[in-house]
């Protein structure tokens, strides 16, 4: 049983079959972001990437660059604790570096970003990282070391 | 043989096309649906319509007749449909998974005399043994996969971690060299930095 042609613009639908269109629409809303997670979001170790030749790739993992900046950030006199995220990008070489340094309160905090930032320098350069540096001053009773 | 790996072939450009599709018929759905909700939810027929047409794509497919259809039109469809055939079931058939064992002996001679080949870890070792010459490399692991080799290090030194990972990589290719071995490329990945403990006088 079709409807009359005119019918579509005054017709509502009856409850039942609104519900279950409803349910239909949400269904196909919930499956199509599904699809789109699935197919954009797919997983795979994403590595920082130094070089990639016909010679193979000299990479490393975020983590272990991440360890590596904080060991360097924390070697300053100044800085009490680091903490490092490193993010690659997602295709080439290099990524970003997010160094938090913490100081303490009686220090300057910029004298310690400044000396964080001369001890990741040379790191940072080699992976074609960008550096986005920040100075704290910790919680009070947090630890420092 | 042990630690066989299977690896995948796969072509480029189905993967990319597969995905397009993906996302375009993803899109589409979550469009689709939401056009439904509203109507569900009693939003004005107009109002749909007028945000995705439905409507007037539904009255002007349904107003079609043959005779609407001309020659022309036939036969752009056709070679459009033919085109569209041959391009996707050609990108199909690349697509299909083609697994193949990664890890086996690396075959250095044969002919009718017999064969030379050198066993897998013979590969992964010589890789290994190289990387681990280097003062900061505290542990080394190799792969051999057939195709290329990856070698997964750990540092204990922070300092010089590119010109380590270079060197590293400079070693690992002139071992296989050194061994008489096929030039592979030689992926070497920094996995983990060991920190010495902070609280040990150094």
């Amino acid at each position: 049983v079709s409807a009359p042609e005119s019918c579509w613009r005054t017709c509502k639908p009856a409850a039942p079959v609104a519900k279950v269109a409803a349910l239909a629409g949400a269904g196909a809303v919930g499956f199509g972001m599904l699809l789109l997670f699935g197919v954009l979001a797919r997983g795979r170790e994403r590595l920082v990437v130094m070089r990639s030749d016909d010679a193979g790739t000299v990479a490393a993992r975020p983590r272990a660059l991440g360890q590596a900046a904080v060991t360097l950030g924390e070697q300053s006199r100044d800085v009490l604790r680091a903490k490092a995220k490193a993010t690659p990008k997602r295709h080439g070489t290099g990524g970003r570096l997010r160094l938090t340094a913490y100081h303490a309160q009686s220090s300057d905090g910029t004298g310690a970003a400044s000396a964080s930032r001369d001890r990741v320098r040379a790191l940072a350069e080699s992976f074609s990282l960008g550096v986005r540096l920040r100075s704290r001053v910790p919680r009070r009773g947090a630890r420092v070391s | 043989m042990f630690r066989q790996r299977v690896r995948i072939r796969s072509f480029a450009l189905s993967r990319a096309a597969a995905d397009a599709l993906v996302v375009i018929f993803a899109l589409a759905l979550v469009w689709a649906g939401a056009m439904l909700v509203l109507l569900a939810f009693k939003v004005a027929p107009d109002t749909v319509n007028g945000l995705s047409g439905y409507r007037i794509a539904y009255d002007y497919l349904a107003g079609l007749s043959p005779q609407d259809i001309s020659a022309s039109t036939r036969l752009v469809a056709a070679i459009g449909g033919l085109t569209a055939c041959l391009v996707f079931g050609y990108l199909a058939w690349r697509a299909i998974p083609r697994p193949y064992l990664a890890r086996s002996d690396l075959r250095l001679i044969s002919d009718e005399h017999g064969s030379v080949d050198v066993d897998a870890r013979a590969v992964e070792r010589a890789a290994e043994i190289a990387a681990l010459a280097h003062p900061a490399v505290s542990a080394a692991r190799a792969r051999y996969l057939t195709d290329d080799l990856a070698l997964d290090i750990s540092a204990s030194r922070a300092d010089a971690l590119a010109a380590t990972l270079q060197d590293v990589h400079e070693r690992a290719r002139d071992s296989l060299a050194r061994h008489q071995l096929p030039p592979l490329p030689v992926n070497v990945t920094l996995v983990r930095l060991e920190r010495p403990n902070r609280r040990d006088l150094q």
